[in-house]
């Protein structure tokens, strides 16, 4: 559970930094941007949920969480990709630009996350 | 230009004035503005196609890098003259309305007779407009008055009275009826 603990710790912290440079951005009127982060820490959001999720589910089991939780790195994604396909074909840079965004972050948790529960292989 | 206030909405974000503001001096490519403003090259080129959507920058493919430069024909415009496009777009909105109460006119009157009362409101709102323009606009009817004028356009001279109501073309009172204005009309 420890390792759990700290990569909640560590969304967290990414989250509060996200919101901060939201804020940032937004009394600097750089309001695209500031969307940007918003959007950003709506996908951290969603994968802090996650975790509670998959602790109730795995029963505090640490192995049967980190069996559980990757699948949300494959499932979540699932509509953005399909979205930033439709936005590619459809020459939407701004759909394109928000889905991507969405994308990338998610990789990033799964860094951390990776690198949080000792699964990194490198 | 095609929209002014896609114009506006895109001036008014500070990065982007900033790559406009280094545009301005010399054309540059989306690595070269990244480094300037410490602004990731993704970040750069969304704001660069935004500025092009909207006409204020064009882009022209070199060697190796697509250069970005103002578009100096709009920023040599007078602010007025940007608000004007507005008019213009107003004004082909104003035709295009125009156009399509002839269309109506044309498809349910014939011989200065209505053909048949349409069923869509809108429609039906256009012919009761024709038809009220036969009333004069200070003049008080009776309710017999009303239906000889309304009988030379249709017989159902009922229904088109009590639409007329319904519309808030005209007012009753005591069995008097006025027209109303167009703007007394709005609901």
């Amino acid at each position: 559970m420890e390792k759990i603990e700290k990569y909640k710790k560590a969304l967290v912290k990414i989250r509060e930094n996200t919101s901060l440079k939201k804020e940032e951005l937004y009394a600097d009127s750089k309001y695209d941007e500031s969307k940007f982060e918003k959007i950003k820490e709506n996908v951290i959001d969603i994968y802090l949920r996650m975790i509670n999720v998959t602790i109730k589910q795995s029963n505090q089991n640490v192995d049967k969480f980190i069996e559980l939780y990757p699948k949300f790195f494959e499932k979540i994604p699932k509509n953005w990709k399909t979205s930033l396909d439709e936005a590619k074909k459809n020459n939407d840079f701004e759909n394109v630009f928000i889905e991507e965004i969405k994308i990338e972050t998610m990789e990033k948790i799964k860094r951390v996350f990776e690198n949080s529960l000792g699964l990194n292989n490198e | 230009m095609s929209n002014t206030i896609e114009v506006f909405k895109c001036l008014s974000d500070k990065s982007r004035l900033n790559i406009l503001n280094l545009l301005i001096k010399k054309p540059m490519y989306v690595e070269l503005i990244s480094k300037s403003l410490k602004l990731a090259a993704s970040t750069v080129s969304f704001h660069l196609k935004k500025l092009e959507k909207a006409g204020l920058v064009r882009s022209e493919k070199d060697q190796y890098y697509t250069m970005y430069y103002v578009n100096e024909s709009v920023f040599n415009q007078k602010l007025i003259e940007l608000i004007l496009v507005e008019n213009k777009d107003s004004k082909s909105q104003e035709k295009r309305q125009d156009e399509y109460h002839q269309k109506v006119l044309d498809a349910f009157f014939e011989n200065n007779k209505i053909k048949q009362i349409p069923v869509q409101r809108k429609k039906r709102i256009i012919i009761l407009k024709e038809i009220a323009k036969s009333f004069e606009l200070s003049k008080k009817y009776t309710e017999n008055e009303v239906n000889e004028i309304i009988l030379k356009f249709h017989d159902d001279y009922c229904f088109i009275r009590r639409e007329f109501i319904m519309e808030k073309l005209f007012v009753r009172d005591n069995g008097i009826y006025q027209k109303l204005t167009f703007e007394d009309s709005k609901e």
